[in-house]
């Protein structure tokens, strides 16, 4: 999670400008429920991440604004003032905000700026590390949501269940949140509710993994559809659950997809970054695994704990057990914070494997005596399955004599005169038609309406401007891990 | 019948060994425990005492269930077993994650089922459930003797080193209980498979003595009964035996440009690019 940076000492101007923010935010949120375009909402959600240090600055913003919501009595209210710790003097927010109330009348109690304000509640609660306060505040708001079923909704939906779930996971309590979790994954599909579908989706992998509960989430993978216009942030948080699984099931191609996809659709800020870091070394691991070498400069790029990856790496590279088994034991604790101590571990083999690898480039003819020597493995007779294993594998070219007791490699076959080349070729033109004809769907063209409104068209030209950029830098907001 | 007197009946059978007759009082006991609301561990039930001490009854009888379908042969029903004893093993009241404990009956359940899956050839269920071990709070994994066989056995398969599997298998005392004697047979069976496969890639030719005892069978065995059990077992082809040498025949798949695959593609892009310009 970002940090905020220290914010000066809350006075009545910051507050003041806190509460135009938000006005201003309502007004949009109207618009976007009147007029069903779900992109004033993703400028809202642009300007949500600044908002929300500011308002962990100033502790008295939102009961008033909570009081502007509601200006009469309203059982909402209640447990809102309630979770802020401001019920005292709810009475006097109230007459405060009557005034202002009145001009802005038509915003108040809009479904849209009915679940904000909660999501800004509920932010701030888990901000300021309130989370049982929070944990029965999302009680509350699941029961609201219930009670609503529009499209202008969707993101602000999303975006709740995200910190509901962000609730749970750091009260230690995984399991009692996914009934109610799966059943608004069912509705939200049952109303095509993209962005609410993608985020539940994720957000239950990731609850399933964490407890490492691989097979449930692969069942969850098997019988859910992502749906496929879903922001690029979930897309990537799909994907690297989907290689983390993969991965496990020891299916490392598809894993390998996986996390290249995440990595790639992953957004390019620095609230990305831990994200970008977890996926590398999910990576790393994973490339590893499929018997290849990660770059070099893979290690070099990155901030962040690349230590002992970059040792593992090593001792894959030489094929030295022993080195493999000093790095394992000296950074246990790091594989097991990072979740990838199985996959680690894992690695043991792909060792032996490499290490049988180099000893078959550099001689072509070897006693398994000698092979047994060189790779400190126990025994002769061992020395001679493990290497008839590589060769099953694939891992070498050769053949093992066995009266005489020595492995002899084979020549080295022309790649050239084989269907490889023509296979990769292939593959590769084919990535880049599917690129070009996928960038071709994926633009956006202007309505026709739009120009015969010449006037209309010139006053919301800058309402436009801002919405696209909302678009491109709305969905990079609370990258998490 | 009470629910007292059937688990009483179900204890004393499988003490005696008579496992034909748990499968026969097991399913009436599973009805009871519906009844009683005790055969899933839900946090409504498991609140006071008493009902902690009841699910722990109702788990050793799923227990019980789990090792005498295993020791009857009835594999569909061990893994209905231990299906249903998963949540009682992930319940907090009954398995508090403040102790490690090693070697109790929970991981011995659950080691026979690695077991299982390893002898089905289930390798990427292996892991799924291994990666729910690994992490759990209660499993001492380094030092527990059920959970350390088969994990151990799994990384000796996936490295090839078969020598070691052998001595593990053939030798009774290094099993850690029992019940895991009952794998041995299906065990060896794969471990000839593993090695069958290798040969036939490695060697262009093997004298049979030799191959008899890579796959770890009996020298004195006569060289006919061998050659039908490779067959029969070990759905070998392509092994051809002479003068007491075995020949393996490589049919090498030719890898040579296919023409027709090649116009084919070819076409495909000229047809994508003239659909872009």
């Amino acid at each position: 999670m970002k940090e905020a940076a220290e914010e000066p000492a809350p006075s009545a101007s910051t507050n003041e400008t806190i509460l135009k923010e938000i006005d201003q935010s309502f007004s949009l949120l109207s618009k976007a429920g009147s007029s069903y375009d779900n992109r004033y909402i993703s400028k809202v959600f642009r300007d949500l991440g600044p908002l929300r240090r500011k308002i962990r600055a100033a502790d008295d913003v939102l009961p008033s604004v909570v009081a502007k919501l509601y200006p009469s009595a309203h059982t909402n209210k209640v447990y809102l003032l309630e979770a802020l710790g401001a019920e005292e003097n709810a009475d006097e927010m109230e007459v405060d905000s009557t005034s202002s109330n009145s001009v802005n009348s038509t915003n108040a109690e809009t479904p849209e700026a009915e679940l904000y304000v909660h999501l800004l509640v509920q932010v701030y609660l888990l901000d300021t590390n309130q989370l049982a306060k929070a944990d029965t505040l999302n009680a509350n708001i699941i029961q609201l949501m219930k009670l609503y079923n529009r499209r202008s909704l969707d993101f602000i939906q999303a975006k709740i269940w995200f910190f509901i779930a962000r609730t749970k996971e750091l009260l230690g309590d995984l399991v009692t949140i996914r009934p109610e979790l799966l059943s608004s994954l069912r509705t939200a599909t049952l109303r095509h509710d993209t962005e609410t579908t993608a985020s539940i989706i994720t957000l239950l992998l990731r609850n399933y993994l964490l407890s490492h509960d691989i097979s449930q989430a692969a069942n969850l993978v098997e019988k859910t559809e992502f749906p496929e216009n879903a922001g690029n942030a979930l897309v990537a948080r799909y994907y690297y659950y989907l290689a983390r699984i993969n991965s496990i099931q020891l299916d490392y191609s598809t894993a390998h997809e996986c996390v290249i996809a995440a990595i790639r659709k992953a957004p390019q800020t620095h609230l990305a970054n831990g994200f970008i870091q977890s996926a590398s070394k999910l990576r790393i691991l994973i490339e590893l695994l499929m018997g290849d070498i990660p770059e070099l400069k893979v290690f070099h790029k990155q901030a962040g704990s690349f230590e002992p990856y970059f040792y593992v790496t090593q001792a894959v590279k030489l094929g030295d057990l022993k080195l493999f088994g000093q790095v394992l034991n000296k950074y246990e604790t790091v594989f097991k914070r990072d979740d990838n101590f199985t996959l680690v571990s894992r690695l043991r083999q792909n060792v032996i494997k490499t290490g049988i690898r180099i000893i078959s480039l550099s001689y072509s003819k070897i006693s398994l005596k000698d092979i047994c020597i060189k790779l400190h493995l126990d025994s002769e007779e061992s020395t001679e399955y493990i290497v008839s294993k590589a060769i099953r594998d694939g891992v070498i070219e050769a053949t093992i004599n066995h009266q005489k007791g020595f492995m002899q490699s084979k020549e080295l076959l022309d790649v050239y005169s084989t269907k490889l080349p023509q296979n990769e070729f292939d593959q590769r033109i084919k990535f880049c038609l599917s690129l070009h004809n996928d960038s071709v769907k994926s633009m956006r063209y202007p309505n026709d309406s739009d120009d015969k409104a010449d006037a209309v068209k010139n006053e919301s030209k800058e309402d436009e401007m801002d919405i696209m950029r909302a678009i491109e830098e709305g969905d990079l907001d609370d990258f998490l891990d | 019948m009470s629910l007292q007197k059937l688990t009483a009946e179900l204890y004393s059978s499988f003490e005696r060994g008579d496992y034909s007759q748990c499968q026969n009082i097991l399913p009436p006991i599973k009805i009871e425990l519906i009844k009683h609301n005790l055969l899933v561990p839900v946090a409504s039930n498991s609140q006071t005492k008493d009902q902690v001490n009841d699910l722990k009854i109702a788990q050793r009888i799923l227990e019980i269930g789990a090792l005498s379908s295993l020791l009857s042969n009835n594999y569909q029903s061990f893994e209905n077993f231990v299906a249903q004893l998963k949540p009682f093993y992930a319940n907090i009241q009954l398995h508090p994650s403040s102790k490690k404990h090693a070697n109790s009956d929970a991981t011995k359940i659950k080691s026979l089922y690695l077991l299982y899956l390893l002898s089905q050839g289930l390798i990427s269920k292996f892991h799924t459930e291994l990666e729910v071990i690994y992490n759990s709070n209660h499993d001492d994994i380094e030092n527990d003797k059920y959970l350390q066989f088969p994990i151990n056995l799994e990384r000796n398969l996936m490295e090839g080193n078969y020598n070691k599997i052998w001595k593990l298998l053939k030798e009774d005392k290094n099993l850690p209980c029992q019940e895991f004697a009952h794998f041995i047979d299906t065990l060896i069976q794969a471990l000839r498979f593993e090695i069958a496969k290798s040969i036939e890639k490695t060697y262009e030719s093997i004298p049979i003595n030799n191959c008899k005892n890579l796959l770890y069978f009996p020298q004195e065995q006569s060289d006919a009964v061998f050659e039908k059990e490779l067959s029969e077992e070990l759905e070998v082809e392509n092994w051809k035996f002479e003068n007491g040498i075995i020949y393996f025949d490589k049919n090498e798949t030719v890898l040579n440009a296919d023409n027709s695959n090649v116009i084919h593609n070819v076409l495909n892009y000229a047809e994508q690019i003239d659909s872009i310009i």
